[in-house]
């Protein structure tokens, strides 16, 4: 596998959006309509983070009028434009799926000051597995 | 050492893997480390009963190959005469295969062929030695269906009849049986090429192909393209066989 994992990184993105479980971001995404390119936002909770290598994927969830909305966006797609992170959630574990059962303000979480730089912290330690 | 644009080529699998398309779409990739090949015989009709091109392929300490096989190579030549034909030293090869293709390149032995003969959206088969499954019973080897478990039956997994009685007193040919399932030569036709790498001899193949990873193939131009129809939604850019389907779009 290590020969596949190797020519993988080259197709990677190189500066892939970092971020964590149970930060809030805005998705950029890009979309086509006809010839036009535009992006789309989609801002929510990331709830998971799945796979490594060029298979990584988040799952992001969010709350649209009243129904819960999941969707899960590959990290190294060319139409993931950008991840930015609004928030940083204090959670406790890696796949916050109990968000689904929880409905209105315990739905929130916790905001982690603590992981303000978090960006550059995740980099080395979550980048650094795959 | 010249190039030849031979769609003939031995390669490794090296696994697979995903990429995204231009539009973001996410499609299955072989990849395959196939060349450089060096050609290390012409075959022809006079001479052998029929025209084909030898390459060979892996290098390799002439200690692996036997002493004719060595010979064939020119490899021996080279130890005996040096100084005269160094030029037309051979190299070790560990795999040769003959490729019987119509329309031939010319070709002279010691040309090389790599993966740059190969273009994005080309049709391909590609040759491979399947995994093996050892010994199977007709459950998997011919999707058979069990016999009850409980009750006290006696018939979970058996092959059930194989034939009548008296007459016609044989099992007839081809009846389904329990087999050695796998380790045979299967070729996955018409897969098309999504890259080529030449200065990794890399070429990316879309959908899967037989065997295991690190397992030898055989990669070549595809032998019956289907007919023109719906274009798959892989290339963006349109080779001579896949162009003419991707106008519609």
């Amino acid at each position: 596998m290590q020969f596949v994992t190797r020519i993988e990184r080259s197709f990677q993105k190189e500066n892939a959006p970092s971020f964590r479980v149970g930060d809030s971001v805005d998705v950029h995404y890009r979309i086509k309509e006809g010839d036009r390119e535009r992006i789309q936002l989609f801002s929510g909770v990331v709830i998971a983070i799945k796979g490594g290598g060029m298979r990584k994927s988040f799952i992001v969830r969010r709350i649209v009028q009243g129904e819960g909305v999941e969707r899960q966006f590959p990290l190294h797609s060319p139409r993931v434009a950008e991840v930015a992170v609004k928030r940083h959630g204090r959670v406790r574990r890696a796949k916050l799926f109990y968000l689904r059962h929880r409905v209105g303000k315990a739905t929130r979480l916790e905001e982690s000051f603590q992981r303000t730089d978090a960006k550059s912290e995740s980099k080395s330690g979550g980048q650094a597995k795959k | 050492m010249a190039q030849v644009a031979l769609k003939f080529l031995i390669g490794r699998k090296r696994g697979m893997t995903q990429r995204f398309t231009e539009d973001g779409r996410v499609v299955p990739l072989t990849v395959v480390e196939a060349g450089p090949c060096t050609v290390t015989q012409i075959r022809s009709a006079e001479k052998d009963g029929y025209a084909a091109i030898q390459v060979g392929f892996e290098e390799c300490r002439p200690k692996v190959l036997s002493r004719p096989v060595l010979g064939h190579l020119g490899v021996l030549k080279s130890e005996s005469a040096k100084a005269d034909s160094a030029a037309k030293a051979g190299k070790a090869l560990r795999v040769l295969r003959e490729a019987r293709i119509k329309d031939m390149p010319a070709a002279t032995v010691g040309d090389v062929a790599t993966v740059a003969a190969f273009e994005k959206g080309e049709l391909i088969d590609v040759e491979g030695i399947s995994k093996g499954r050892g010994f199977m019973g007709t459950i998997r080897a011919h999707h058979f269906n069990r016999g009850p478990a409980s009750h006290g039956s006696m018939n979970i997994r058996q092959p059930g009849s194989v034939g009548s009685s008296a007459d016609p007193s044989h099992t007839f040919r081809g009846t389904r049986m329990a087999l050695h399932l796998g380790a045979k030569k299967h070729t996955a036709k018409n897969l098309q090429v999504f890259d080529v790498d030449p200065n990794s001899n890399l070429i990316y193949i879309y959908g899967a192909v037989a065997g295991p990873t690190g397992g030898l193939v055989v990669v070549k131009r595809a032998k019956t393209p289907p007919p023109p129809r719906k274009a798959p939604p892989t290339v963006k850019k349109a080779s001579q066989k896949g162009g003419p389907e991707k106008a519609k779009k």
